[in-house]
């Protein structure tokens, strides 16, 4: 029973890695829509001042 | 509690992003002197007319390059409707209301504020480009909104 449960542990765990691929990309493509908009609003804003 | 290496990842990104978007929000405030357009200044928007110094709005000279703008705001303008200032000059507009909300805006630069019945707004605003700058009411004020105007010209 040992024997079986460890590989079926592990398979798990690495298709939670694998998951996570797409979102790591999704999360980065918002921030960086998000870090762009801030900067673009602010430049905007300094070159008004 | 087990964080994968990808959530370690973007949970560092977003705090930092935050960390930089807070201390340049800081630096503007303290260092760059970002305020709010109100200093909680009251007045009896029923008085404004007898209320110095909004009984006689107009533009008068404090210093070098320096200029108070007592305007006020009423369906449907401003008053003054324009005023002339020379370039480099930086006007301190302190507006009230003798009605109803309006909006108070200088295209093309930050100046952008609500004009409340009851309270005294202030913004500054250095103008280092010589022109005709647009003031208008972008709060919606009544029928004839579209024709509250006034003139910031530039020489």
């Amino acid at each position: 029973m040992a024997q079986t449960t460890a590989p079926q542990t592990q398979q798990r765990h690495e298709e939670h890695t694998e998951s996570l691929r797409g979102t790591l990309a999704s999360v980065m493509i918002l921030g960086t829509f998000i870090v762009v908009c801030w900067l673009g609003v602010f430049i905007l804003f300094l070159t008004r001042q | 509690m087990h964080l994968h290496r990808y959530e370690k990842i973007w949970l560092t990104v977003g705090i930092l992003t935050l960390a930089a978007f807070v201390i340049v929000a800081g630096i503007n405030a303290f260092a760059m002197g970002a305020m709010p357009p109100s200093d909680r200044q009251m007045i009896d928007p029923t008085k404004v007319d007898q209320t110095p110094p909004f009984n006689q709005p107009g533009l008068k000279k404090i210093g070098p390059n320096e200029y108070d703008a007592t305007m006020t705001a009423f369906v449907f303008g401003f008053a003054p409707a324009t005023i002339e200032v020379p370039v480099g000059s930086t006007v301190h507009f302190r507006v009230t209301s003798k009605d109803v909300v309006h909006g108070f805006q200088i295209v093309g630069t930050n100046v952008n504020m609500m004009v409340v019945p009851g309270l005294v707004n202030t913004a500054s605003h250095t103008f280092t480009k010589p022109g005709n700058y647009l003031i208008l009411c972008n709060e919606y004020c009544g029928a004839g909104h579209q024709l509250m105007a006034a003139h910031v010209v530039v020489k």
